[in-house]
């Protein structure tokens, strides 16, 4: 579905299970554009799989994903052409090299070299990898893998950027470029996603925030609509309220300090 | 302190699971992490295949002279196959990157070694043993028991050596480098590797083959001197045993250190400029760059593609009729029984291949490509040929080249369409275990007999003329129809291979 022209992802009722475990469950969800969306929560809340369902990697079980009017699983071309995806774990050939990477992703997406040349050597230098584009992948640190892996996602300049743990193995520097490069993507009007489980990261980039647990979402709305909502002083407390995981940190804690 | 029985299974159990994740089932030898449940199926099959080699020897007292040369066929054919296997389990120990885990845990190198040898009796490796226990065992029955304790000394020292070889070879993998020194030094020991099979071709004939200085020394065969009790053969089969030992201990150790200190080039020198390039034919581009910087897979693909054809072309013609109209007929099946060599196209992007999954790549398209990238190297074999033939007769040269051409391209497609109704549904590494051996088998003897059947119909015009008794020999006349035949046939393999490619839904996982 459209707004004003715009593409939006949109997730109805959406279920996924592995083995018998509900990762997605029941999720009825939409991302606008011209915002950056948070997908908050804890190692193995069902954050990844929500995203990886937009490309139509896996199939839902029950539920429908829009990718404007894609649908991923019936239709996965069109939707990877859509969308803009970093995984969290880089995958990438190890017997490569950037460059090749990026003419290799380049001409998946069938892009031409006079209008791209430009947008890579922008990427290139906003990520700094201009010394290390001739060396194998193999021989990469994590850092330089993963701007590598933002690269082949910001190519296509994709209409919904999906980023899942964009932030991992990144040093200060290039985080900071990464926040600017997803405020100037939500500015011209495109979808932005990602996922973390930082909370600060959360709060000092998105403008919305999505508090995903145990495979549901279970709330969503702007920092100060999250707050207010519970009456918390900050985002650590209202996660800590909407997840019930305040109770379990208590218990925790008394196992590390004693009950002092 | 972690045991090396403990890392060999955790290893073996890792990789079982991984590999049932990604095929969504069970699976021959890899879906069991107990030894002998691994091991069962291959020690039927290699005592089987040993016992039937061994029998002359077993009915005929007289032919007791014999044994060396049948322990040294048996030995042979048991280190060929170890360092055979031992390309694949590299390939899966790479690739699934399961030592990893182990790099920063205070493990002895010994207990690595150990391990190391330990993963390859779990993945089936014991059962290659069988080729020689079994008829020991036989032999020590009617002869002896001086007979099993040689054969199992054999047998354990060709395990070594084996897998000792192929972890040399994986050791030169020079994954992460750069260098076309140290790519070429590991491609060369990779086709030998895979060539070591030709040897059979060289080995003196049973009636030939006499008590010679010569073959009391030279292992395998020395341990079946050994058996009859020639003490030079006794010390030269004690050498081989502890040579194989510390070749095994040297290998295993160089293979454990390349991994724990990274399989990076520190020393390379790198341009810093660099290019980009968009053209649409930059998929075929990436795996010809793939292939060139895995010295392993590109031997099995030249292999594969070259040796096998050849094999069969060669055997096929004697020199008599070495130009003869039946080289359309003969190239049509040698390239289509090539076709399975596509999975080494699948199995290049290794790791990688989980990117495709995100990327807008058609079912279609992957299919095709990979078929196309094979193709590029039957291309110069069918030049070749028909250049070869073109001498002696250019009409024949043409029609040979033609058809090898497109039965290839139609075979390479089919089996390529094949291969990609197996790839597993969610992100996996692509590995030479894709397509499951039952599968590859079937694919196999399924396409053997499919392409010999065609073979066969591009003779009947021969057949019909001639009668079967006069179809090898030599000078036979050239008909017309005996040369359309091939061609047509080979042209709707093609059109059989285009049209299968054509429909292709695409699939989402599970």
């Amino acid at each position: 579905m459209d707004v004003l022209g715009k593409l939006m992802l949109r997730y109805v009722n959406v279920t996924k299970q592995f083995g018998g475990i509900v990762a997605v469950n029941d999720v009825s969800i939409h991302f606008e554009p011209g915002k950056i969306y948070a997908l908050l929560g804890p190692n193995g809340s069902g954050k990844s799989t929500l995203m990886k369902l937009a490309l139509g990697v896996i199939k839902p079980d029950f539920g429908k994903i829009f990718v404007g009017s894609v649908d991923p699983s019936t239709d996965p071309i069109s939707a990877r052409k859509i969308v803009g995806y970093s995984p969290e774990d880089v995958i990438l050939y190890e017997s490569l090299t950037p460059a090749e990477h990026i003419s290799f992703v380049g001409s998946i997406y069938g892009l031409n070299k006079k209008e791209l040349d430009k947008r890579v050597k922008m990427l290139i230098k906003l990520f700094k990898m201009n010394e290390h584009m001739n060396k194998l992948v193999g021989e990469l640190s994590r850092g330089n893998k993963k701007k590598l892996s933002l690269i082949l996602a910001l190519l296509h300049d994709p209409k919904i950027l999906i980023l899942d743990e964009p932030f991992s193995g990144l040093d200060p520097e290039i985080g900071r470029v990464l926040k600017e490069l997803m405020k100037k993507h939500a500015k011209e009007s495109k979808v932005v996603l990602f996922s973390t489980h930082i909370l600060e990261l959360a709060e000092a980039v998105a403008d919305e925030i999505a508090i995903m647990h145990r495979g549901k979402i279970i709330e969503v709305g702007s920092k100060m609509e999250l707050r207010d909502k519970l009456q918390a002083k900050n985002l650590e407390d209202v996660f800590m309220e909407v997840t019930g995981l305040s109770t379990e940190l208590k218990d925790l804690l008394t196992i590390l300090w004693g009950a002092e | 302190m972690t045991g090396w029985k403990t890392i060999s299974s955790i290893l073996a159990k890792e990789s079982n699971y991984r590999l049932k994740k990604k095929h969504g089932r069970k699976l021959t030898r890899f879906s069991t992490t107990n030894v002998v449940k691994s091991n069962f199926l291959g020690i039927v099959v290699m005592s089987g295949v040993s016992v039937v080699i061994i029998f002359p020897v077993l009915v005929d007292v007289q032919t007791h002279q014999a044994i060396p040369f049948f322990v040294g066929i048996l030995g042979l054919l048991e280190l060929f196959i170890g360092a055979f296997a031992m390309a694949y389990n590299l390939h899966v120990l790479l690739e699934d990157r399961l030592l990893e885990p182990l790099r920063f845990l205070p493990i002895e190198e010994d207990v690595v070694r150990k391990a190391l040898l330990g993963i390859v009796v779990y993945w089936g490796g014991l059962s290659y043993t069988f080729i020689l226990l079994t008829p020991s065992l036989l032999l020590a029955l009617k002869f002896g028991m001086q007979f099993l304790a040689w054969g199992f000394f054999a047998s354990i020292t060709i395990l070594l050596l084996s897998t000792g070889i192929g972890y040399f070879a994986g050791s030169l993998y020079t994954k992460y480098s750069k260098s076309i020194a140290a790519r070429l030094a590991s491609l060369v020991m990779w086709i030998l590797i895979f060539g070591f099979g030709l040897i059979f071709r060289f080995i003196p004939k049973e009636g030939n083959f006499e008590t010679t200085t010569f073959f009391l020394l030279i292992p395998p065969f020395s341990f079946g001197y050994a058996m009859l009790g020639y003490p030079t053969a006794y010390a030269s089969s004690m050498l081989t045993f502890i040579a194989s030992l510390l070749i095994y201990k040297y290998s295993s150790g160089r293979f454990w250190k390349v991994l724990s200190y990274g399989l990076v080039d520190s020393k390379a020198i790198y341009r810093r400029d660099w290019h980009v390039g968009f053209s649409r034919s930059y998929f075929i581009k990436k795996d010809l760059k793939l292939f060139s910087r895995n010295p392993k897979l590109l031997a099995s693909t030249l292999y594969f593609l070259i040796v096998g054809p050849f094999v069969v072309l060669l055997s096929l013609l004697r020199a008599e009729n070495l130009f003869s109209p039946l080289l359309p007929a003969l190239s049509l099946f040698a390239a289509g029984v090539s076709g399975p060599s596509v999975a080494y196209a699948y199995a290049i992007e290794g790791s990688g291949a989980k990117l495709l999954y995100f990327l807008p790549l058609p079912r279609k398209i992957l299919v095709r490509e990979k078929a196309t990238l094979i193709l590029l190297f039957t291309l110069p074999i069918a030049i070749l040929i028909s250049f070869a033939v073109i001498v002696a007769n250019p009409i024949i040269g043409v029609v040979t080249g033609a058809t090898y051409f497109f039965t290839s391209y139609g075979s390479l497609l089919i089996n390529s369409r094949l291969i990609a109704s197996k790839l597993p549904k969610e992100p996996a590494s692509w590995t030479e275990k894709l397509p499951s051996q039952s599968f590859a088998l079937a694919i196999f003897f399924g396409e053997f007999i499919l392409f010999g059947f065609l073979a066969g119909l591009a003779l009947t015009p021969y057949v019909i003329k001639l009668g079967l008794r006069n179809l090898m020999a030599g000078n036979l006349p050239l008909l017309p129809e005996a040369l359309a035949v091939p061609l047509i046939i080979s042209i709707g393999v093609l059109i059989l291979g285009l049209l299968i490619t054509s429909f292709l839904e695409e699939k989402v996982g599970g």
